[in-house]
């Protein structure tokens, strides 16, 4: 081989070669790349739930806090405000159809705040259980004469973790608000089925439904789905206008109750 | 004048108008990098008219070396907020060196030192910016971020420019060389355009995968 051929062949082997790392170190790098950034995903989804669950943690604390004032602070007072009328003298029956009148409005507001101190409070749920505070809350907003719910399907369900009885609670009662703020629904079922260690919640309203596939620009039900992801439950939401609404909430839970 | 170079102008011309139409759209890293293309352009059309009054166009690369190395500087370093010291000195270094190569060395010939120097700073530059990329990953898909292209086209382009110029041997006839050089610029400029188009589309794409 002539030296003026070594000179033509070592440029074209190393031109080859550096190109060859190159585009290896491209490769490389888009796939560690890749790596990092699922890493990063991950993290940020980890903060976003701790964020989420402190959250929740301090709402949880609040209303028990406000349960504890609405008991013991402002239901003392109405019971006052009832002695008080039982000690009234009245001269005339006109007085006393009208203290009566009073009486029993104090009445239905001692009753009304021990009902709202027992919901809002999540303590509760160990003494009541999940399926009685449901019911509690189904009572409650009935009495208001908005919407008529019922609640169909199991009549005992497993005993779960207290946190994750609070969640499931907690997002009841967010259906709840959202059925009788926005949905304009006259009736409402909640089905609780627990089939083959799934424990299923599934809310169906007569409302003015919407599109389900533009509810993710802000409402409490984005609450909801996050909720469900902070215990591994499933969230499904079906819903067209003026079709009503189904929420699906499914949970796998063992057979203590405990969510796998 | 020769059509490929005709062609490879046309492109510049191109890119540099993309920058300039979009240039309110664009962050302040590839406002920049549309300067330098426009630059570039100035610079390579005037080299080829010929307007100067020596007849060569050595001069203008006597001014464009040291341009681009800081150019690219400013380009890269705001990359990130994390400005990095190391490469503020090395390119202060190196335009030095360049400077003072075109004053008192190679002042009448083509200044292959200077050149030499920006290859490796820009080759330097670029795997700051990889690394930068690594440690501070983002949710958009890596092959949608500006500085992807413009790391990738960077390194490419100057890595090829350094060993073309290595192995140059004009009594030797290893004409190739300059092609592939040739051809490697003109990928830069088509690799600039595509980290324009996402710096100007960053917004649509951050929160894609």
């Amino acid at each position: 081989m002539k030296i003026e051929d070594i000179d033509f062949i070592i440029p074209i082997i190393t031109g080859t070669f550096l190109v060859g790392i190159l585009l290896v170190f491209i490769i490389y790098f888009v796939l560690l790349y890749r790596k990092k950034q699922e890493e990063y995903e991950w993290e940020k989804e980890q903060a976003k739930q701790l964020l989420l669950t402190t959250k929740i943690e301090i709402k949880e604390q609040t209303m028990s806090n406000i349960s504890r004032e609405l008991h013991d602070n402002i239901g003392q007072m109405a019971t006052l405000v009832k002695m008080n009328l039982s000690l009234f003298n009245y001269e005339t029956e006109d007085d006393k159809r009208k203290i009566d009148e009073a009486t029993d409005i104090t009445d239905k507001l001692i009753i009304e705040i021990k009902e709202l101190s027992t919901t809002i409070k999540g303590e509760n749920l160990e003494r009541f259980g999940l399926l009685n505070m449901i019911d509690k809350d189904i009572a409650r907003m009935s009495r208001l004469d908005y919407i008529k719910i019922l609640r169909t399907g199991e009549e005992y369900i497993p005993e779960m973790d207290h946190e994750t009885e609070i969640y499931l609670y907690r997002m009841t009662q967010e259906i709840f608000n959202n059925v009788l703020q926005h949905s304009g629904s006259t009736e409402a079922i909640l089905n609780i089925t627990n089939k083959d260690k799934v424990l299923t919640l599934t809310f169906k309203d007569n409302g003015k439904g919407f599109d389900s596939n533009t509810y993710k620009q802000g409402s409490g039900l984005i609450n909801l789905e996050e909720r469900c992801k902070l215990i591994d439950a499933k969230f499904n939401i079906e819903s067209q206008p003026n079709q009503g609404t189904i929420i699906t909430i499914s949970l796998k839970i063992n057979i203590y109750g405990k969510p796998n | 004048m020769n059509p490929r170079f005709f062609v490879y102008l046309l492109l510049l011309l191109f890119v540099a108008i993309y920058g300039g139409i979009n240039f309110k759209k664009l962050s302040l890293s590839f406002k920049l990098l549309s300067l330098l293309i426009l630059f570039t352009l100035i610079s390579e059309s005037m080299s080829w008219s010929g307007v100067f009054p020596i007849k060569n166009s050595l001069i203008l690369y006597h001014i464009l070396l040291p341009t681009t190395m800081i150019m690219l500087w400013l380009i890269f370093s705001n990359e990130s907020n994390n400005k990095r010291k190391s490469d503020y000195f090395i390119t202060i270094l190196f335009v030095f060196i360049s400077i003072s190569n075109s004053i008192w060395h190679q002042y009448d010939i083509f200044p292959s030192h200077g050149l030499a120097l920006l290859c490796n700073l820009a080759v330097w530059l670029s795997l700051q910016t990889f690394k930068q990329m690594i440690l501070l990953p983002s949710n958009v898909n890596v092959t949608k971020r500006p500085f992807f292209w413009l790391a990738t086209f960077t390194l490419f382009f100057y890595c090829i420019t350094f060993f073309s110029f290595t192995f140059y041997n004009f009594h030797l006839g290893i004409m190739w060389l300059l092609d592939l050089n040739f051809y490697s610029g003109f990928m830069l400029y088509l690799g600039y355009f595509v980290a324009l188009f996402f710096d100007v589309n960053r917004n649509k794409y951050a929160y894609e995968n």
